[in-house]
């Protein structure tokens, strides 16, 4: 049983990870309906930027935080003006394909950078503290607890501020919008740099769990947190959260009781079932089909 | 079963309808768009829905070709059941409908789009098409030919070879009429067929729709929000209003039913 | 790449006199003479082979993207399904056998595999589209390269070889006219103006008499026999093959080929094939950098050529007969 809650705690810590990234993801499907395939390599950068932070400039925890929050920022930023908002009205796939090149583009040029895997110097003290049989480390509490508020400091902004409203509205219905007065352009890239800061958080916590990174980290866990977001319904914040705790919930319980290589064919199986038994997700409403 | 049910059903001896929609009722989540609806449409007959914006008329179309399914009720074509039937089955027997917006194969040649349409009465296997066998061969110029003769009856064969997206809008509404008529139906749905048209073009609509209708035998129902269209065509009117038919007949009868006016007339005087 | 669209350029005056079967046996004489008498050096020879099964992906994955207008980001798991299928077969059962027909055989059954593996695929595009079925598209081919890796019979995640050299120009030949061949009877058939129709207007196909389902099902096992038949080929020409070989850096790499050359056309998978293959070769001296600037590519194509260069136009040699001038010849 003591087994079972580290593992379940290991779960929240994963699940924290992903509902970081997950949410960049259903925020900029939210408001554009497209899946930005490069938001796992912003996760990426945030990774190597944490690297830069700590490694090379020696800074402390909460500095290389802000570094990494900052720059992805701005690169998910640039990324929106440069990339992506000239094709705002092209197809859909014009879109997709241009993410996926992106994507692409990050993790190669950050191999052009750094051919070799990096090393994450320790960032916090390591403590490690005993509850009743289960252990906690000061990393486990850090990334559960920095989640948290930033999550907490999301949901203020979109449901409090009046930037929050616009971005509810936009996703909404786009087409309206810009009628009622509502600044799309800037919202949408308002709604970049939360999701890109929130991934650059992400990876720092990533960091911090997993201290060896290379340029390619970003594929695998960027799609876990995808799925995430589909399992609760992408383009809705509080479905990419709870969809994001229940896949760690299952990847860490998966490889806990079965070999752990089958992890990632559970969880793409998973989300497969779910594409072809509820396409929308858990807390994504059917469309009805217009003719 | 309700005695709605019993009434709409086949006489025994009388010849089957074209069309028969029994107590057909059909729900959104919470929202009724369609509750009890009962008509028939013989064949040969040209029938037309009318009726104020959101009474239904549209969901009735998408209920009989299939695009919905309805919550309660059965649809019989020619006495058979087609009620939940998919699609394309429906379209194969014989029922083949236009969209209240165009709705063509935009970046298919005006050819192309009525050769699609030959697509479930074609007799060829994949492997043969894969393979371009003999029969492929044959079809394809029964088809080709077929369609030809069809835009050249009807004023589109001048336009046969350009993409359809670049035919004036005139000219798209009836490609799509000639579209469904390529399935070989022996019912036709029209779905507004002269929205946006100005009376001229009205008039030509009407015998292009009128010549169709003789050369090719087919029963006609179509919805309509201009009158004249409607009440100078239509020799049997269906009146819709929330969902509800609330008159059913001829179409000088129709036209001087108190609720018909009330409901629908009122406001289009 | 430049000498190669020139190339094409002044091909076009001549066009006219171009059939689909002289070009095919010109090319055949070719593909059989280069090998026999060294006419190119090998590395030349492995780079038109290269081009060969990328013209091969290439076709494939733009039945599917281009044609049918869904969106798979996935192909790169059929041609893994084929390769292994077609690896295993020649290594582990026939190769004790005549070597001759062996090859042939193993790609067929590597094709037949993959294509069985794509009618899988074909029944989520049913329901979903567009975004989402991309979506299942790549998780379809995660699944695949996660599946291989815990085969530890076919090597798991160190891969597999043991295969001999048996890919040669004249098979890659053969191959590309059969796909092509295939590709353009299906288009310009009943089925093919299915595909279109579901294209442009998925439910006005439906409503008027197109079987959607079955000619997506149709789309999907062509597709995928093509992206196996390739995966064989590829197998045998570079003699290893792992889990990583098929990942979605693969898919990409058929992604920006139909989408330089063009959606919707035969000649633009070609011309987006051999040009990208040639210029990811003349980038070699770039190093690592050389992958940086594919993406970058893309992203580029996106913004400003979205159809890429032939985008639903076609060769008129590739045309059959009855259709040239869009079958409005009487």
């Amino acid at each position: 049983m003591i087994y079972f809650f580290q593992q379940a705690l290991n779960a929240v810590q994963l699940g924290s990870v992903y509902a970081l990234i997950a949410l960049g993801y259903t925020m900029v499907y939210g408001v554009l309906s497209m899946i930005n395939f490069a938001h796992g390599d912003f996760f990426m950068v945030g990774a190597f930027l944490c690297f830069v932070g700590a490694a090379l400039l020696h800074l402390p925890f909460v500095p290389v935080l802000l570094l990494s929050m900052t720059g992805v920022t701005l690169l998910g930023v640039a990324t929106e003006r440069i990339a992506y908002r000239p094709l705002r009205n092209a197809p859909k796939v014009s879109a997709i394909i241009t993410s996926l090149g992106v994507g692409i583009f990050l993790e190669n040029f950050t191999l052009g950078l750094s051919p070799y895997p990096k090393y994450i110097p320790q960032l916090l003290p390591s403590f490690t503290y005993t509850v009743g049989g289960v252990s906690v480390s000061t990393f486990q509490l850090a990334t559960i607890g920095i989640s948290f508020l930033l999550m907490f400091a999301l949901h203020l902004i979109v449901n409090k501020t009046k930037a929050g409203l616009a971005m509810r509205a936009i996703s909404a219905d786009r087409a309206v919008v810009p009628l009622m007065g509502i600044p799309v352009d800037k919202i949408i890239a308002l709604t970049f740099a939360l999701g890109s800061g929130l991934g650059g958080a992400a990876g720092v916590m990533y960091a911090m769990a997993y201290p060896v990174i290379d340029p390619y980290i970003g594929i695998l866990v960027g799609w876990k947190a995808f799925i995430s977001a589909v399992i609760g319904g992408i383009g809705n914040i509080r479905g990419a959260v709870l969809g994001a705790y229940i896949l760690g919930m299952v990847e860490i319980m998966t490889a806990a009781f079965l070999p752990s290589t089958y992890r990632d064919l559970v969880t793409f199986s998973l989300l497969l079932a779910l594409l072809i038994y509820r396409p929308r997700g858990l807390l994504g409403r059917a469309e009805i089909q217009k003719v | 079963m309700t005695n709605a049910e019993i009434s709409g059903l086949p006489r025994p001896g009388a010849a089957p309808a074209a069309l028969e929609l029994i107590n057909v009722t059909h729900h959104f989540g919470g929202l009724r768009a369609l509750c009890g609806v009962n008509f028939t449409v013989a064949p040969g007959e040209l029938a037309g829905i009318i009726g104020p914006n959101g009474a239904g008329k549209t969901t009735v179309f998408n209920l009989i070709s299939g695009v919905y399914k309805p919550s309660k009720g059965n649809i019989l074509f020619h006495g058979g059941d087609i009620t939940g039937l998919r699609s394309s089955a429906i379209t194969e027997r014989g029922i083949a409908r236009t969209f209240q917006n165009i709705r063509l194969f935009k970046e298919l040649t005006v050819l192309d789009n009525v050769r699609a349409a030959h697509y479930a009465r074609m007799r060829v296997n994949p492997l043969e098409a894969l393979f371009h066998s003999g029969r492929h061969g044959s079809e394809e110029k029964r088809v080709t030919a077929e369609s030809r003769d069809l835009l050249d009856r009807f004023g589109l064969g001048a336009s046969a070879g350009e993409l359809s997206r670049n035919l004036p809008y005139g000219l798209q509404r009836r490609l799509e009429i000639l579209r469904a008529a390529a399935t070989g139906p022996s019912l036709i749905l029209l779905d507004e067929p002269a929205a946006g048209m100005h009376p001229g073009e009205v008039e030509q609509l009407m015998s292009f729709i009128l010549k169709l209708k003789e050369e090719l035998s087919l029963t006609v129902l179509l919805i309509e929000h201009q009158m004249k269209l409607v009440m100078g065509m239509c020799s049997h009117v269906v009146v819709l209003d929330f969902g509800m038919v609330i008159a059913d007949g001829e179409a000088g009868q129709v036209r001087s039913d108190p609720g018909v006016r009330k409901a629908y007339m009122g406001s289009a005087k | 790449m430049s000498g190669l669209i020139e190339f094409l350029r002044a091909l076009r005056p001549a066009e006219k006199y171009l059939s689909a079967r002289s070009v095919a046996a010109a090319g055949f004489v070719l593909a059989l003479a280069i090998p026999r008498f060294n006419l190119l050096d090998n590395y030349l020879q492995l780079l038109l082979m290269l081009i060969g099964i990328n013209i091969i992906l290439t076709l494939s994955l733009n039945l599917i993207n281009g044609y049918m207008g869904e969106f798979s980001v996935g192909h790169a798991g059929f041609m893994a399904a084929g390769a292994y299928v077609s690896s295993i077969l020649s290594v582990r059962i026939l190769a004790a056998h005549s070597p001759v027909w062996v090859f042939p055989c193993a790609v067929l059954a590597g094709g037949l595999v993959a294509g069985a593996v794509g009618l899988i695929v074909a029944v989520p595009s049913f329901k979903t589209r567009g975004d989402y079925l991309a979506i299942v598209t790549l998780a379809f081919s995660m699944i695949v390269k996660s599946v291989i890796e815990n085969i530890d019979a076919v090597g798991g995640p160190r891969g597999f070889l043991g295969m001999d050299k048996l890919t040669n120009l004249p098979w890659v030949f053969f191959w590309v006219v059969v796909t092509i061949w295939i590709t353009r009877n299906f288009i310009y058939s009943r089925f093919g103006r299915g595909i279109l129709a579901v294209r442009e207007d998925e439910i006005a196909a439906d409503l008027t008499g197109v079987n959607t389902r079955n000619v997506k099902m149709l789309a999907f096992v062509v597709s995928s026999f093509f992206a196996g038949i390739a995966g064989g080929l590829y197998a045998h020409l570079i003699q290893y093959i792992s889990p990583g070989s098929f990942d979605i850096v693969k898919s990409t790499e058929m992604l920006v080929m139909v989408y330089l050359g063009g959606v919707g056309s035969i000649a633009g998978s070609i011309l987006g094939a051999a040009s990208y293959t040639v210029m990811l070769e003349a980038l070699r001296p770039l190093g690592i950098w050389r992958m940086a600037v594919m993406p970058l590519l893309l992203v580029l194509l996106m913004i400003f050529r979205p159809r890429g260069i032939m985008g639903f136009r076609e060769a008129r040699w590739l045309v059959p007969f009855l259709e040239r001038d869009g079958g409005a010849k009487k």
